[in-house]
């Protein structure tokens, strides 16, 4: 029992953290801070020993100065439920998680590697589509797939690259192994709350960054613009780089301010732009004004209404066609989520191989893919100990955690597999890494992820470290912000 | 720069303006309210009448009472007015657009976007109002000087300007509108000075009316000052003059500027001789109109152009 082992900080009798955290322990899982035999790793022994310096009166004051700032900065994410729409205060937990810099530098190269791989599939699947000639991905697979674009075939964007922005979801095995659970290749996000937990944390808890030489995160919006602008089709010193948004009342409307504000760009709505001749233009109070570069954080189906949903009211009419025509660079372009599905997942260390001729340098999770009949029905006999997605799904919806489910959700599940086995996978329920976290005035363990987020254009970048997301439910493994998850701030650290 | 964007900081400087004049006046009232005998207060439906809100209060409360009127200014939900709903307004139109604008702009709109949540209620009696309402006047000159100290001198600030600028000349005219009126009411008074130099207080006036204009308070005299001082900052001509400045900048065509020397105009060309009260009304009615045609072009030029 987790609960029990957590030590109170309160009813510690000398008050001081550092005796709560020698009774922290994991339950069974691999731990970022705290090995099994209770002892501090190594990386994290000056930052322990630091936090086990303050109260709990003390470390308690601090968690209430950040989010005493969270709220001051307006940090806020939305929330959709049937009771309307509400705006929340980013749930930030104070102590970091910590990764030695030698580990997380051959992560960034696996993340590089499957990026790039993953680039040449989209290309190949809207060109050549050799790789479903060669019989490596089930043709069929790719081509009746909803998120296979018709209205992409034979486009040629700058550096032959479609997702430019992406957001791969790390966990930890029980071995301490990263693992790629998901590629994000739409409209991911959370990059915003890297820089803004960064940001607390050097408000609230100054006096770590002392002693410790942690890796910046405050460059990403440079380095977003910088590859934004290697896209631009026209070869100006400055192209007009624009954020188009769905509007204040999505989700993370937050971060497209954010990231609009950090690169200097306009943040612009559907309504903002217009296309004539095949180019993009934006109303301003100058005139109309020609746009280069559009970094999209609307969904495919909703980017032009002549070209997908007519009912779609947060796009522009004819920008397809002047993305097609090269007037204008789509960032992430228009049919990259055709990789971004649970069931292609399942073959993205064979496109390294194939395109890149390498190893996948971080595995991917053990997946079961219900299409297949061998796998169907290891999944069907084994239902209440898999965790079973829906291809197509993000935002932890439609997800079944056998264990933690009924038998009766788990018959449920069962008819949706056989009724629809595409449309499934499944995976060995994964002992997350866990990390300490702040729980009702207690330090306790809590499974966690991570989200680095991978910037490709003429060169590419990966964040050190990422969004580090935090179940805060005891025993949860569903770490989304829509669905009661928290954060940390992640340090790279040099030992 | 985007039209709904210009627009959008356009309104936010103006709710920006509007809950900062609305808490000078509530303060300078309650606090000319301790200083008369019972009695004679001129009631407090005057400063429902300086937002023209009488028909909205109307529907929400029936007595004229100083908790129900300060409450309708300070606290209510529905009131568009009330500092409540400005400082909401202003932080939802900042919210949209704090792309532009540097990020401690947000953190201070957004705190006093929750002090006024947190506290306009509890301000409602006596006791706390004062403080209350001092506190928001800081917040917003605060927030007004980061924006003119470290905003770029380019379009995004000359929108907020001009926002601010014709709220300003809005409120001050109303201002003068409605204290004129309720002195005037009262002639017979001792206590009149008392509330002339109310009126001044409301808008800090006070000094800079002494200086230029001398030490005695007379009614005619500070209308004027308050309407037509070329050096005073929140007199009417001075905030036109520099709208006119602003809109130049922009480089707006004649049409607009036409419409802002009518009003300077007008201003110049205001009646030295004491006015009748129905005269001051009239004149003032004339002078809101042309503010509002004002309003109207900044919408057809920059915010709203039809045929794009």
């Amino acid at each position: 029992m987790p609960e029990r082992l957590a030590t109170r900080i309160r009813a510690s009798r000398s008050g001081s953290v550092g005796k709560a955290w020698q009774g922290y322990r994991s339950p069974g899982c691999y731990d970022e801070l705290i090995r099994d035999d209770g002892r501090t790793r190594p990386i994290a022994r000056r930052l322990v020993r630091q936090l086990g310096r303050l109260s709990g009166a003390e470390l308690a004051a601090r968690q209430a100065a950040a989010d005493l700032s969270i709220r001051e900065m307006g940090i806020s994410f939305t929330v959709y439920s049937d009771a309307g729409n509400i705006d929340r205060a980013w749930p930030f937990d104070l102590i970091p998680r910590v990764i030695p810099a030698k580990e997380w530098r051959s992560v960034a190269v696996g993340l590089a590697q499957r990026t790039r791989a993953l680039n040449a599939f989209i290309h190949d699947v809207y060109n050549r589509q050799k790789i479903l000639a060669d019989g490596i991905v089930p043709a069929e697979l790719v081509l009746d797939s909803p998120n296979f674009r018709e209205a992409c075939r034979d486009v040629q964007p700058a550096h032959q690259v479609w997702a430019h922005i992406t957001g791969v979801d790390l966990v930890r095995d029980g071995a301490g192994q990263f693992r790629v659970l998901e590629d994000n290749l739409r409209v991911p996000s959370g990059v915003s709350y890297v820089l803004e937990n960064r940001e607390i944390t050097k408000r609230v808890l100054p006096e770590l960054f002392e002693n410790h030489s942690i890796l910046p995160v405050d460059d990403y919006p440079n380095r977003l613009f910088e590859t934004l602008a290697s896209l631009s089709p026209r070869r100006v010193k400055r192209p007009t780089v624009v954020v188009l948004t769905p509007g204040i009342y999505n989700s993370a409307y937050f971060e497209h301010a954010f990231l609009a504000r950090g690169m200097g760009a306009e943040l612009v709505e559907g309504t903002d732009l217009f296309v004539e001749d095949d180019q993009v233009f934006m109303r301003t109070v100058d005139g109309p004004r020609r746009v280069d570069v559009i970094y999209r954080r609307v969904d495919d189906e909703f980017i032009d209404p002549e070209a997908f949903r007519d009912d779609s009211a947060l796009g522009i009419a004819g920008c397809m066609r002047a993305w097609r025509a090269g007037n204008v660079a789509i960032a992430n372009a228009p049919g990259s989520g055709v990789a971004d599905d649970k069931v292609i997942y399942a073959f993205v260390p064979e496109m390294i191989r194939y395109y890149l001729g390498e190893e996948p340098i971080v595995p991917n999770v053990e997946t079961y893919l219900c299409m297949r009949e061998s796998d169907r029905e290891y999944v069907l006999d084994n239902i209440a100990d898999l965790v079973v997605k829906p291809a197509n799904e993000s935002g932890g919806y439609g997800i079944m955690v056998g264990p933690h489910a009924s038998a009766k959700e788990h018959r449920a599940c069962a008819a949706r597999i056989e009724k629809d086995p595409r449309n499934y996978i499944a995976q060995p329920t994964l002992a997350l890494s866990t990390a300490p976290t702040i729980c009702d005035g207690a330090i306790a363990p809590r499974h966690l992820d991570l989200r680095p987020f991978v910037l490709q254009g003429r060169d590419h970048w990966v964040t050190p470290g990422g969004l580090t997301r935090v179940a805060l439910r005891e025993g949860s493994l569903v770490v989304n912000s829509s669905q009661g998850g928290g954060s940390k701030d992640t340090w790279i650290v040099e030992s | 720069m985007l039209s709904r964007v210009a627009e959008r900081l356009y309104w936010m400087a103006r709710y920006l303006e509007r809950l900062e004049d609305t808490s000078r006046l509530a303060n300078a009232y309650s606090h000319l309210i301790l200083d008369l005998p019972r009695g004679v207060e001129p009631g407090w439906s005057v400063l429902i009448d300086t937002l023209n809100a009488r028909e909205r209060f109307r529907r929400r409360y029936t007595r004229e009472t100083e908790r129900n009127v300060i409450k309708f200014l300070l606290a209510d939900r529905d009131n568009p007015s009330s500092l409540r709903a400005s400082a909401r307004a202003a932080r939802e139109n900042m919210r949209t657009t704090r792309d532009v604008l540097p990020a401690p702009a947000w953190e201070l709109v957004n705190e006093l976007y929750l002090f006024i949540e947190d506290q306009a209620d509890a301000s409602v009696p006596r006791a706390g109002r004062a403080r209350f309402l001092l506190d928001v006047i800081g917040r917003a000159q605060q927030l007004n000087g980061l924006i003119e100290s470290t905003v770029l001198r380019d379009q995004p600030l000359y929108f907020m300007r001009l926002g601010r600028l014709l709220e300003r000349a809005d409120m001050t005219s109303r201002i003068v509108d409605v204290g004129a009126t309720a002195i005037l009411k009262l002639t017979s008074v001792p206590e009149v000075p008392l509330l002339w130099a109310n009126l001044l207080m409301s808008l800090s006036a006070t000094s800079a009316y002494r200086r230029k204009v001398g030490p005695t308070l007379m009614p005619n005299p500070i209308v004027d000052f308050l309407f037509t001082s070329e050096q005073f900052p929140r007199s009417v001509l001075y905030c036109v003059n520099e709208l006119e400045e602003m809109v130049g900048t922009l480089k707006a065509p004649r049409g607009l500027l036409v419409k802002l020397r009518e009003v300077v105009t007008q201003l110049r060309g205001m009646d030295a001789e004491p006015m009748s009260l129905t005269d001051l009304h009239a004149f003032i009615d004339e002078l809101q109109q042309r503010l509002a045609f004002v309003d109207e072009s900044f919408h057809e030029q920059w915010f709203d152009p039809g045929g794009r």
